[in-house]
């Protein structure tokens, strides 16, 4: 039946290139929304990942509860507060460091990870000075467990494992304390007291919060500073499979009352927003294609009401219901077909066009042109949906045609 | 061994409207029968009853021994496809195909189009109408599309051919020929012909002749020799 099928369509060129059109569209749409939505992720997930950690392991945090002292001076015994208590049990170093490094280092998911230690300072340059996150590190962990060498712009990480109480900082911080490379800054500790420093270098991660208030220091330095010798206030871990993160996470929590976190659930409100995203592009997304299976299923069932005649031959010639569904269905999926090879071709044209509009850097992000994911993925996705617009818009016109009765159609036609 | 008919009832609607009443005749293998009547007769009810097109209510039809009430959904599109042919009155030729592709269109069913182009080309000599085979139907006349239509209904060589008024849209120059096709296919390939029509004359062509009146059977004579 495929001959006759496409001899149908071929006799409607105008309709049949119309209806190919509409399908190729949306899938055109729904390659270019997606290209765009998933590259702008993609980066940003990167940058997230890579210049944070796939697990970071911080110490625990846990809120006082009513309950938080039941137990607590006897057994069984109940406190009865006053006023209900609004305070936190955490603490700023992870109680027992080694364990961990002995767990991560016998666990084959793990690729690398690297201690820190971060305090709060203030960082100043003549009459400059702002408040900075400083992290202490071993370079040569570090590099292991973050993406940061790759981020270098200006020096390497390692030379913080040299010595002396060198920094890296990001390079929009250093823009703004106006200090460049083997300058002199001072960092000022809780206390107030000062320590001088030399810059080593500068990283960009492309996220503004991140660059503006980071720096690197050697590890012990940070602990020395803070006079908390050997204290470690978290450990980043890389995994061999990022994919693995949350439930790797998830399965280091049970272990103890330190906090165990993946990248996706350190930075939820990101992944809030990519679900959101998501529903978006597959709604619109959906809405094209449901549109275009319309125009489909029109022309179809227009050729199916114009063939009556046709069909009632046909099935007195001994073609049967089945070569009367296979005769239109065939049709909704040549169109399918084409429109998803035509959506994938044109949305590829697209997304290449795309990837060349440049709309200048936005503050100090290394985005400055629209991001394209070429996920293959998402093509077959967008191929799929063509192909089950043409499917499901072939289906229901061939199943009503399967249906006529012959001799109601010539009784009719013969009226 | 033909077609043999017993008691067979034709009810329409509801309430059910009796179009054939307790028809019984036989018609035997190679005849050539022209069913007449006035129209509202059941005629073209008949026909597509015996054909296998029309359920029948009630009765009993027998083609070459087989009851065709009982017939399996495969067996029926065999028997439609291998040993009937259908003409009707308006040609329903496929406008997208060629003549000959439309004549060739029966033996797709069974994938055998390639293996019986010959004849399709032969019945298309037959009939005058070779100049024809590359042409679409909308663009030759109304006796040659009849003719291809014929030529169609013939190609697998069926035992029995069914037209309902097969010279109704045609004027009499284009009527003459399809009838001189029926009368050379009836009389050289045997094939059994049932053939639909209200003209008297036409009738007059066929070997018998039965005549209906309000689903009944008003006559079936023989033409004499």
């Amino acid at each position: 039946m495929l001959f006759l099928a496409l001899r149908q369509l071929f006799s409607r060129p105008r309709q049949t290139v119309l209806a190919i059109l509409g399908i190729g569209l949306g899938t055109t749409a729904f390659l270019a929304i997606s290209g765009m939505m998933l590259g702008f992720r993609e980066v940003i997930i990167r940058q997230l990942v890579n210049s944070t950690a796939h697990v970071s392991i911080t110490p625990h945090e846990d809120p006082v509860t009513e309950h938080s002292l039941d137990g607590f001076f006897f057994p069984g015994s109940l406190v009865k507060w006053i006023s209900p208590p609004v305070a936190k049990d955490e603490s700023l170093h992870l109680d027992f460091p080694q364990g961990w490094f002995d767990r991560l280092d016998q666990d084959p998911s793990v690729e690398a990870y690297a201690p820190q230690f971060s305090v709060q300072v203030l960082i100043s340059r003549t009459k400059v000075s702002r408040p900075i996150r400083l992290m202490g590190v071993v370079a040569s962990r570090q590099i292991k467990a973050t993406d940061i060498q790759e981020d270098m712009v200006e020096g390497n990480f390692q030379d913080l494992d040299k010595g002396g109480f060198l920094v890296i900082l990001g390079r929009s911080l250093g823009e703004k304390m106006g200090v460049r490379k083997d300058g002199a800054i001072n960092l000022i500790d809780a206390r107030g007291a000062s320590h001088p420093a030399k810059v080593a270098g500068f990283f960009d991660t492309g996220i503004t919060d991140i660059d503006d208030t980071l720096a690197y220091a050697p590890l012990h330095y940070v602990q020395q500073l803070n006079k908390t010798p050997g204290e470690i206030s978290q450990i980043a871990v890389r995994l061999k499979d990022v994919a693995l993160a949350r439930a790797t996470a998830d399965q280091w929590a049970l272990l103890g009352r330190d906090k165990v976190q993946s990248w996706d659930q350190a930075f939820a409100n990101f992944t809030t927003v990519f679900k959101f995203q998501d529903i978006m592009r597959f709604t619109l997304s959906w809405i094209i294609v449901i549109v275009a299976a319309f125009g489909v299923y029109n022309i179809l069932n227009m050729i199916v009401i114009q063939k009556r005649g046709e069909i009632a031959i046909l099935r007195s010639m001994g073609f049967d219901q089945r070569d009367i569904i296979l005769l239109f269905f065939q049709q909704g999926l040549f169109l399918g077909v084409c429109g998803g090879l035509l959506g994938m071709g044109l949305g590829t044209l697209l997304c290449l066009y795309l990837e060349t509009i440049h709309f200048g850097g936005m503050g100090h992000t290394t985005i400055d042109h629209i991001l394209i994911s070429w996920r293959l993925s998402t093509y077959l996705i967008g191929f799929t949906l063509a192909f089950l617009s043409g499917v499901f818009a072939g289906f229901f016109p061939a199943r009503a045609a399967s249906r006529m009765s012959p001799i109601d159609i010539l009784r009719a036609e013969g009226s | 061994m033909g077609i043999l008919v017993k008691n067979l009832e034709k009810s329409f609607g509801q309430p059910p409207t009796r179009v054939l009443k307790n028809l019984s005749f036989e018609i035997k293998e190679g005849e050539f029968v022209a069913i007449t009547g006035r129209s509202g007769s059941g005629k073209s009810t008949l026909l597509y009853t015996l054909s296998t097109l029309d359920p029948l209510t009630s009765g009993s039809i027998k083609l070459d021994g087989k009851e065709i009430s009982k017939l399996e959904n495969v067996e029926l599109h065999q028997f439609r496809n291998l040993r009937m042919g259908f003409v009707f009155q308006f040609h329903y030729l496929l406008p997208e195909l060629t003549c000959l592709e439309n004549i060739l269109v029966p033996a797709r069913k069974t994938n055998r189009h390639e293996a019986l182009e010959k004849t399709a080309l032969g019945l298309m000599e037959d009939f005058e109408i070779t100049h024809v085979k590359d042409k679409v139907p909308g663009k030759i006349s109304g006796g040659e599309r009849q003719r291809v239509a014929i030529a169609r209904a013939l190609l697998m060589k069926p035992k029995y051919l069914f037209a309902d008024e097969p010279t109704g849209n045609l004027d009499s120059i284009s009527s003459e020929k399809v009838l001189r096709i029926f009368e050379r296919v009836n009389k050289k390939d045997k094939t059994t012909i049932l053939m639909v029509t209200h003209d008297m004359g036409y009738a007059g062509r066929a070997g018998r002749r039965i005549g209906l009146v309000d689903g009944e059977i008003d006559f079936d004579r023989k033409r004499k020799t």
